[in-house]
Order: structure tokens, then C-alpha cells, then sequence
């Protein structure tokens, strides 16, 4: 019984050289290493491959100026007009429109992941879809696609106008991933 | 009871710092990503409705409108007459400038779910096409699958509406108002009042539910 009384008092005693240590040290800083790679769209955890589906040039990846390459969409495509008889300008007024298997997004983390996307611009509505399922726009998480590490699905494209000036627009999608 | 308690304790802290870890692996991602998109007048989009063949139809603000009443200026009429089946052909002209085959369908704006495939049934509008412009009698023209016909017109065949990359048809209205002969049968209506106020152009994959112009 004794003895154990002792023991408390060591246990004291640490106690009180923490907080001694604890204002003494007032801040450290110690360097880490820290890896992080940017890579192109079509190697990233939300791997969005623009390269290897689609047609006409609707699809592609551009270089960014500080390197990495990132998926663009164009509507029309520059080879839109390459089957005979066809050059389409654009898309029409009070439309919508879908376009199939623009990119692969493929879930390349290590959590199931939802991915839906997000617009805000001139148009109605641009939304992604999964063009191998059905049609709906994924416009919000509740409606996005869940994928398991490792899933994908083939991405189209829907555009939807109404009263827009016929012309060219250069417009951002935001496309999500998220657990 | 006491080593139960611990067991359950341990578990869900297991399990609860394990989720953790995964969330912190790749938790969300929100990439912005540009699209260049033109906008086209109908006669020059994908899905092209041409209003150059007719004084019937005209692309105003860049969107076609069809016109019965008088209101082009290259037509010397005011509107239909009462009590009579008024036909006109080469109304329109509708091109696939798509890269895939497309199966055009008629569509109710009005109806929910989009209508497709439905314009009013029972009469007075007959919308029917040929793969090429036309001149002859109306009933050499095939009525749309969604549309009402005569009995002696050829019946309806939904996979004809199918055009081709850079093929076309053509499109030919009859309007039957004449309750005399009521070539639509006893029971469709000749009120112009029943003519709809829009019509949809529907053009879909023929072999899919899924896309327009892949």
C-alpha cells in the first residue's frame, strides 16, 4: 500500500515536468518531406480521360502552361463536318442536346466516390451524364453516379438552351468527385 | 459484462479510425474543365430544321416557326379556310448533320415527360414526310408514327423516320377541318382550336434510349 503511494508521486512528478516542458517549447517548426504530383486528367485520383473515347474532336486534352494535361470539350468538334453532307455549327435554340462518350471517368482513390457535376453559366444547363445507363444530367450529388475504386463510366454531355445569341460561348463545367 | 463492454469499445474505435484513414486517402475532387459549345441557328445545328424550302416556315431569332395565318410575307392568304382540308407540302426540311443515324420523332411540348412520340391523336393536324421533296397526292406521303392519318393513307412505319448522316426529308402538313367529309373518321376532331401551339423535334439513337448525336 505503501509503495503504490509512492509511485503516485512519481507519476507526479512527470506530470509537473510537462508543463515545465510545455512552456519552454514555445513552437518548432520541423521540414517534412512532402510528395505531391500534379498529373494530366487522364492519370489523377479522379481520372477524367478525354483521350481515348469520342469522336469528330469533341473530346481532347490541352496543355496548361505549368504543365499537366487537362480535358476540354468542344460542340461542334473540328471534325464534326467529315461525314459527307454534314456541317453542323452548333447546337440549336430551345434544345437539348446529349452527346455520348465524351471521357472516361474512372474513380482511381481508395473510396467509393460520387461524381456529379456543377454549372453556372450562360446556358439552361450543362451537366455530365453516363451515357452507358441513361440519360439524366448528374446536377447534383443526390442524382450522381457512385463509383467504387476502381469503377468508371463512359461521360457524355448535356445541353440544354433557350434564348441564346447564336455564337460561339466558352463556358467551365465543374466536375466532382466525392466521398 | 465488463469484457463485453471493452470488446464493443475497441471495436468501433477500430473501425471509426479505419474510415478515417480511407476519407483521408481522396475525400473530393472538383476539377473545372472548359467547353467551347456553339450555338447555331436551326437551319445550320445538328439536328437541322431548314425553313428555306417554304413561305410556310421561318427561322426567326435563330428558331423556326412554322406559319399558317398570314403571317409571312411571301404568302398571299390570311389563314385556312373554314370547313375544308387545306394540305401544304414541302413545309420543311429536316437534316441529320449528326455523325450517327437518328430516328426523328414528333413530340408534344406540352405533355409531361417530354411527350415524345405524341401529338394530339384525334385530329385536326396530320404531319407526314418523304425522304425527298415532294409533288403528287397527299396520301403518297407517310403520316409520322405519333400522328393521325386518313385510312387510306400508307400506315405509319417508325423505323423510316430514321435519317442518316447528311440525308434529310421533308415535311408536309394537312390540316382537316372539313367536318363534312371527316376524313380522319367520325370520332377526330376539325376544331383549328385543337391544333397544338408547339410541336417537338425529337431525334434520338435508333439502336439506344441514351443519345442524339454520338
Amino acid at each position: 500500500m505503501k509503495r503504490r503511494t509512492v509511485l503516485g508521486t512519481i507519476s507526479g512528478g512527470i506530470a509537473s515536468s510537462l508543463l515545465v516542458g510545455s512552456g519552454a517549447f514555445s513552437s518548432t517548426r520541423a521540414e517534412r518531406e512532402l510528395n505531391v504530383e500534379v498529373v494530366d486528367d487522364s492519370q489523377a485520383y479522379l481520372r477524367i480521360d478525354a483521350r481515348s473515347t469520342g469522336i469528330a474532336g469533341r473530346s481532347s486534352e490541352v496543355n496548361l502552361r505549368d504543365g499537366g494535361r487537362v480535358a476540354t470539350f468542344r460542340i461542334p468538334g473540328p471534325e464534326d463536318d467529315l461525314v459527307a453532307g454534314t456541317d453542323p455549327s452548333g447546337v440549336g435554340l430551345h434544345s437539348e442536346y446529349w452527346f455520348d462518350d465524351l471521357a472516361i471517368i474512372q474513380n482511381q482513390g481508395t473510396d467509393s466516390i460520387t461524381v456529379y457535376s456543377q454549372y453556372n453559366g450562360d446556358f439552361s444547363q450543362i451537366a455530365i451524364y453516363d451515357s452507358t445507363v441513361n440519360n439524366t444530367p448528374l446536377t447534383s450529388k443526390s442524382v450522381g453516379v457512385e463509383l467504387s475504386p476502381g469503377d468508371s463510366f463512359n461521360m457524355g454531355l448535356y445541353i440544354e438552351t433557350a434564348d441564346e445569341t447564336p455564337k460561339q460561348y466558352r463556358e467551365s463545367l465543374a466536375i466532382i468527385g466525392e466521398v | 459484462m465488463n469484457r463485453r463492454k471493452f470488446l464493443i469499445g475497441a471495436g468501433s474505435l477500430a473501425a471509426g479510425s479505419a474510415a478515417a484513414m480511407g476519407t483521408g486517402a481522396f475525400s473530393s475532387v472538383r476539377a473545372e474543365r472548359d467547353i467551347n459549345v456553339a450555338v447555331a441557328g436551326d437551319s445550320k445545328a445538328y439536328l437541322a430544321l431548314d425553313a428555306s424550302v417554304s413561305d410556310y416556315a421561318e427561322q426567326t431569332g435563330g428558331t423556326l416557326e412554322l406559319q399558317f395565318d398570314g403571317s409571312n410575307s411571301g404568302q398571299n392568304g390570311e389563314g385556312l379556310n373554314a370547313n375544308a382540308d387545306t394540305a401544304f407540302q414541302n413545309v420543311m426540311r429536316i437534316k441529320n448533320q449528326g455523325t450517327e443515324t437518328i430516328r426523328l420523332q414528333l413530340a408534344n411540348d406540352e405533355a409531361a415527360a417530354g411527350g415524345i412520340g405524341t401529338i394530339p391523336s384525334d385530329g385536326p393536324m396530320v404531319v407526314s414526310y418523304t425522304d425527298s421533296e415532294y409533288s403528287g397526292g397527299n396520301s403518297g406521303t407517310t403520316p409520322f408514327a405519333a400522328s393521325p392519318a386518313p385510312g387510306y393513307w400508307p400506315s405509319s412505319d417508325i423505323n423510316s423516320q430514321d435519317i442518316g448522316p447528311g440525308d434529310d426529308l421533308y415535311v408536309h402538313f394537312v390540316f382537316f377541318l372539313n367536318s363534312d367529309v371527316q376524313s380522319l373518321g367520325s370520332g377526330a376532331s376539325t376544331d383549328i382550336a385543337d391544333v397544338p401551339d408547339d410541336i417537338g423535334f425529337y431525334a434520338d439513337d435508333t439502336t439506344s434510349n441514351t443519345s442524339d448525336f454520338s
